[in-house]
């Protein structure tokens, strides 16, 4: 596989953004050719999924190219305090296709992966572009931001911190938002919108989970489909990694059934 | 303007090589034009982004720019190694192109001390590729000194081969001989006067050169000679 270090002058952040790019071995196959845009967590960059997972390895054998950007804080928001996360990943989006015309436009070849935070950003993007990809998959990820405020609030989240106020500053503001995920979902519901494929999973032991099952009860509600998953372990790439090859798989899958994975 | 850095496996080498790419971030197909810049012996892909001004002068001019790495290979099928005239010939645009969407209209090269021989030799071999090629830093005389055993190193054996230098060898291997040779084109040649065997280049190609006024000892000459060759060549060739 060819890894890309890209550094760009980026609108959203005022100042250097950066990205990577890995090509598969087979990418001259641009039949089979996929691209999967991978989020990190919060406190992290582009390469600490690609070390700590073997996603690289992963994709390199389903001809799945890996666009991961860089956003240190990494909570995919135009944070109140701070830098325009959630403009950094869209613009990343938007430049790493024009700079990298090999890679697919075909929704149907487009896919998000998000790693803890990163998996907001999954399903926000989702959310807001539904028509550009055909799955996603967050893991031990708060896709209820609005609720994750709610518990920060009232002294009830496992351990967030000012880093999310700084972000999100509460829940009531970003209620209503592009970020507020659920009330996005409901509202595609309402329209007959048709989504990309959901997937959501955690730990048995992960911190995550309490909000995760949350998650899972209110796309239930929506009657909007959620491919859950348990991995064995805590919020960490032990627990992520043997899952990775699976989601990826079922990411590729023609069918439209969903549910447990 | 964007700066990638990567590295890929070329059949041609037979082993992956680095290369690094100054890109409009509309992508390499907004391009104005593109230049190749071309390393000193041994030299890394980011040289020149590091000792000249080269990323502020090409978004200026919202030119890309590919910087490729060539080892000690003079850019030349080696004798003893690997194709590396085919690679940057053939298959690193050709990758380029797919993989960036490079455009292959209005390509310039340049070069400094071994990258000056290369980029000489695209011009006089390829000029339906190149509108111009400079050189600051060369030494033209060199592969003819060692064809007649006046200098010698390693590195030169495993470009040329041993003693005697088969005459095809020399052939697409010496700047002075190609020159010779390739009297028709009338691409443009941006050259350096303090160059060793510059004077030869001339009178063998046989056309007008663009002389570059730059002394070129370092990198800060290097830089001082690739700032003239964009403002006397692409700017020029821009306004026709």
């Amino acid at each position: 596989m060819t890894l890309y270090n890209v550094q760009y002058q980026s609108a959203a952040l005022g100042g250097e953004g950066e990205f990577g790019v890995y090509l598969p071995e087979k990418w001259r196959d641009t039949e089979t050719l996929k691209v999967l845009y991978l989020l990190h967590g919060a406190f992290s960059e582009y390469k600490s999924s690609l070390l700590y997972s073997s996603i690289a390895r992963y994709c390199d054998t389903r001809n799945m190219a890996i666009v991961a950007p860089s956003s240190h804080l990494g909570v995919y928001t135009d944070m109140v305090h701070g830098e325009k996360g959630y403009s950094m990943a869209k613009e990343v989006l938007q430049i790493s296709a024009r700079m990298f015309p090999v890679l697919p436009a075909d929704p149907d070849k487009r896919f998000i992966l998000g790693i803890s935070m990163g998996g907001h950003g999954t399903f926000k993007l989702a959310m807001e572009y539904p028509d550009q990809f055909r799955a996603v998959a967050a893991c031990s990820s708060p896709i209820d931001v609005v609720a994750t405020m709610e518990l920060l609030e009232t002294g009830r989240h496992f351990g967030g911190g000012a880093e999310l106020f700084h972000a999100f500053h509460s829940a009531d503001s970003y209620r209503g938002t592009p970020g507020d995920v659920i009330e996005m979902a409901r509202q595609h519901k309402l329209r007959g919108d048709k989504l990309p494929r959901l997937f959501l999973c955690w730990g048995d032991q992960d911190h995550a989970q309490p909000e995760d099952l949350v998650t899972v009860e209110k796309f239930k509600a929506l009657g909007i489909p959620l491919t859950t998953k348990v991995g064995t372990g805590g919020h960490n790439f032990d627990m992520w990694d043997p899952l990775l090859e699976g989601i990826l798989d079922w990411m590729l899958k023609e069918d439209e059934a969903d549910g447990v994975c | 303007m964007a700066f990638v850095e990567g590295r890929e496996m070329f059949k041609t080498i037979r082993n992956s090589s680095r290369f690094a790419l100054l890109l409009p971030e509309d992508g390499a197909a907004a391009a104005e034009a593109v230049l190749y810049l071309l390393p000193v012996r041994r030299g890394l892909a980011t040289d020149w982004v590091r000792y000249t001004g080269i990323e502020l002068w090409a978004r200026k001019r919202n030119i890309a720019v590919v910087m490729p790495e060539g080892v000690s290979s003079d850019f030349c099928n080696m004798v003893h190694g690997m194709k590396w005239w085919d690679y940057l010939t053939e298959e690193l645009p050709e990758y380029l192109k797919t993989v960036f969407g490079l455009p292959e209209e209005r390509c310039f090269c340049f070069g400094a001390e071994m990258g000056a021989i290369a980029s000489t030799k695209l011009g006089l071999i390829c000029p339906e590729k190149f509108a111009a090629a400079g050189a600051v830093g060369a030494d033209f005389s060199r592969i003819s000194r060692y064809a007649l055993g006046e200098v010698h190193d390693h590195d030169m054996e495993s470009v040329y081969g041993e003693l005697p230098v088969a005459d095809e060898i020399l052939a697409s291997g010496d700047p002075l001989r190609i020159a010779a040779e390739c009297q028709k084109a009338e691409n443009l040649l941006f050259l350096n006067r303090s160059d060793a065997g510059v004077q030869q280049i001339v009178q063998a190609c046989g056309r007008s050169i663009c002389w570059c006024d730059a002394s070129a000892e370092d990198w800060e000459g290097y830089g001082n000679c690739l700032k003239e060759f964009l403002e006397k060549v692409i700017d020029k060739d821009a306004k026709k």
